[in-house]
């Protein structure tokens, strides 16, 4: 039980009765409290214990009754799935359950490095046609502004939408 | 039972003097893990297989375009790794000379040699002693290493590397082989 503040007695080495005064009628002299650090101690150690004795016991057990990896060779045109690279049944457990694998991450990451490849690819294209357009300033250009078009597919979409209810004033139906 | 221990640990346990420290030593402390550890191999059950990652061979960074981000990316990522490879294949050629040398030495004051004078064994150019081809070996290596890694700092990177190369060809296309010196500058004297 984690509640040391009761051995205080057993292993307690200095005694208060050497340093007597005259004190008034009381025998011992007046201290500070204990209280409130022995109470530290003992609420410290029992929260502490309270999960740790029982996930200890946990991986004791599980590293010594059920963790049992051999390193083997790959199969041939076989692919190991993530959990399969690691010996310890806890971190395969945790691998299968709650983890992303490191190839599966890496290919996204590849794939996040084209796309923003391809909008910046596509950005140095504006501005190389701007600056074209800035030096001979003989072509009438029609800017491309990307943040337009939602605006744009929104009026159509409501354009249609009134249309087909409440038909055109041009168009005799 | 005790015979086979000591063959599984024969570490210095048929030595005259220290033979007997050597057996309390084991039969303190490794005896007792070992017989823990087979009493439970019994329990266990089967092993389960877990395997080391292989990473396939990608194109190389003068086999990719210049922007194709993806192919750099990958070839920069497998120089990497090569890089720690070759760093650990030297390792092993080092300790090999190593353990060549403390082999061969003999023991005694007689093989007590400090550092600073050499092998106790006789490994200078033109030794025929069986050290000696180890220890070129490991200088090859460690030369070729240096040629490709050398200087490149902490996070060297494929294109600096690949371009090292390049620039270490230029300078032997003008000057001759890397060691030999500089070629001095004189137009004139070649036009008279």
């Amino acid at each position: 039980m984690p509640v040391f503040s009761s051995l205080r007695r057993v292993l307690q080495t200095k005694t208060s009765t050497l340093s007597q005064v005259r004190n008034s009628g009381f025998s011992v002299p007046g201290r500070p409290s204990r209280w409130m650090y022995d109470r530290f101690k003992d609420d410290l150690h029992f929260y502490a214990l309270l999960t740790g004795i029982p996930v200890g016991i946990a991986i004791t057990t599980i590293n010594l009754f059920y963790s049992n990896g051999q390193l083997s060779a790959i199969p041939d045109g076989y692919t190991p799935k993530e959990w399969e690279y690691y010996p310890n049944p806890i971190t395969r457990f945790i691998t299968r359950h709650f983890k992303i694998g490191y190839q599966e991450l890496y290919e996204v990451h590849l794939h996040n490095m084209w796309e923003c490849a391809k909008v910046s690819e596509m950005s140095q294209l504006k501005n190389e046609v701007k600056r074209q357009m800035a030096m001979k300033g003989d072509y009438k250009g029609w800017y491309h502004r990307s943040d337009m078009a939602k605006y744009a597919r929104q009026r159509r979409a409501m354009n249609i939408e009134t249309t087909d209810s409440r038909g055109d004033h041009l168009i005799d139906e | 039972m005790a015979a086979s221990d000591k063959d599984e640990f024969p570490v210095y346990t048929n030595h005259p003097v220290f033979g007997g420290i050597a057996t309390l030593g084991y039969n303190i402390f490794a005896a007792p893990a070992i017989w823990f550890n087979k009493k439970l191999e019994a329990i266990r059950g089967e092993p389960q297989a877990f395997y080391h990652r292989r990473y396939p061979r990608v194109p190389t960074i003068d086999e990719c375009y210049r922007d194709d981000v993806v192919c750099r990316f990958e070839a920069n990522q497998q120089f990497m790794r090569d890089k720690l490879v070759e760093g650990q294949m030297i390792d092993i050629l080092r300790q090999r000379f190593n353990e060549c040398v403390f082999y061969e030495k003999g023991s005694g004051m007689s093989a007590y040699v400090p550092l600073h004078e050499g092998a106790p064994v006789d490994v200078s150019p033109g030794s025929t002693h069986q050290c000696r081809a180890v220890l070129e070996a490991f200088e090859k290596a460690n030369e070729n290493f240096f040629i490709k890694y050398g200087e490149l700092g902490k996070f060297p990177t494929a294109e600096q590397c690949y371009l090292k190369q390049k620039h270490r060809l230029m300078w032997e296309r003008r000057h001759g082989p890397v060691g030999t010196g500089m070629k001095t500058d004189e137009p004139a004297a070649s036009q008279e």
